[in-house]
């Protein structure tokens, strides 16, 4: 009975470990939307300083970065071009953020109408942007980003 | 002596079903790769066509996507398009893929230069796309797209 008693206990726990680790639902959505916000906004903080430690830390190191004219930057790319001289913003605002949860993946997107020198040019005109998160170690990071001019419809 | 080898089967067999459902390792990326390029043609084989239900099947119920020009757009939004013959699918032609695996979730990004038209305008221009792949009920399924006008490099 005790042998029974061990063994389905030792199954539950680690299906229970099997289903966490697959979808992640020891956390509500609620709480995951949460932690990836926080590290969007850090992510953001870092931009503006040109903070390319902290920045390093939250791309994913098979990042794909995709600029509003198309152009696709690995992460070692996106790291240079945050520098500053090359992106310096003169006033930063982002928002309209939905964010939709798979587990461990997190699609973000979000609406910025940031004013930016980037390469020598000032863009104003708003961009609608997508961001995936993936936990990786514990961690959040973001692997895919890819933004849009707005323009009329 | 028995009881230790139940025990240790049933470790492992757990085990197992917990890394397997953890990073869809149970298959190689190039096994992924090949079979998302094989929806996303049937996807592309849809859009011509315009098969509501091969899209309705690929398409998350949640499915939704960042159009040229910035749009947000949702998986109802998009079938009625076709529904109404407001987008027209001429021809599909990708390239430049790259693939990104993270146990069920696959990011695929690409090149496309289909002939498409879109309440009447034509467009032929080259886009840069990111697909948002995920494994959702033992099912590959579609859960965003966005695509961008390339334009001259900064």
């Amino acid at each position: 009975m005790r042998r029974i008693v061990s063994l389905s206990l030792m199954a539950v726990s680690l299906a229970g470990l099997a289903r966490a680790q697959g979808t992640g639902k020891s956390q509500t959505d609620a709480e995951i939307e949460e932690q990836v916000l926080k590290v969007e906004h850090e992510k953001d903080q870092a931009m503006q300083k040109g903070d390319v430690a902290a920045l390093d830390r939250i791309y994913g190191d098979k990042l794909i970065f995709v600029n509003p004219r198309g152009q696709v930057l690995s992460k070692a790319q996106r790291l240079a071009d945050v520098r500053p001289g090359n992106l310096d913003y003169v006033n930063f605002k982002r928002g309209d953020y939905t964010l939709h949860v798979y587990g461990n993946t997190v699609v973000l997107t979000g609406l910025s109408s940031s004013l930016v020198h980037y390469h020598g040019e000032l863009i104003r005109t708003p961009r609608r942007f997508m961001q995936v998160y993936v936990k990786q170690d514990g961690q959040w990071r973001m692997v895919s980003h890819h933004a849009n001019f707005v323009s009329e419809p | 002596m028995r009881r230790i080898l139940i025990l240790s089967l049933l470790t492992v067999v757990l085990a197992g079903l917990a890394r397997a459902q953890g990073t869809g390792k149970g298959q190689t990326d190039a096994e992924i790769e090949k079979e998302i390029l094989q929806l996303e043609n049937e996807r592309d084989e849809a859009r011509q066509k315009g098969d509501m239900k091969a899209l309705d099947r690929i398409l998350a119920d949640d499915y939704f996507y960042i159009g040229v020009r910035g749009n947000v757009r949702n998986k109802a939004n998009r079938i009625d398009d076709y529904e109404a013959g407001v987008i027209k699918v001429y021809s599909i032609k990708k390239d430049n893929f790259l693939f990104k695996i993270y146990g069920d979730t696959v990011l695929m990004s690409g090149r496309e230069t289909s002939t498409t038209e879109y309440r009447g305008k034509p467009n032929v221009k080259p886009r840069q796309f990111t697909n948002v792949y995920i494994k959702l009920g033992g099912r590959w399924r579609l859960v965003f797209h966005q695509a961008t006008p390339i334009l001259e490099p900064w």
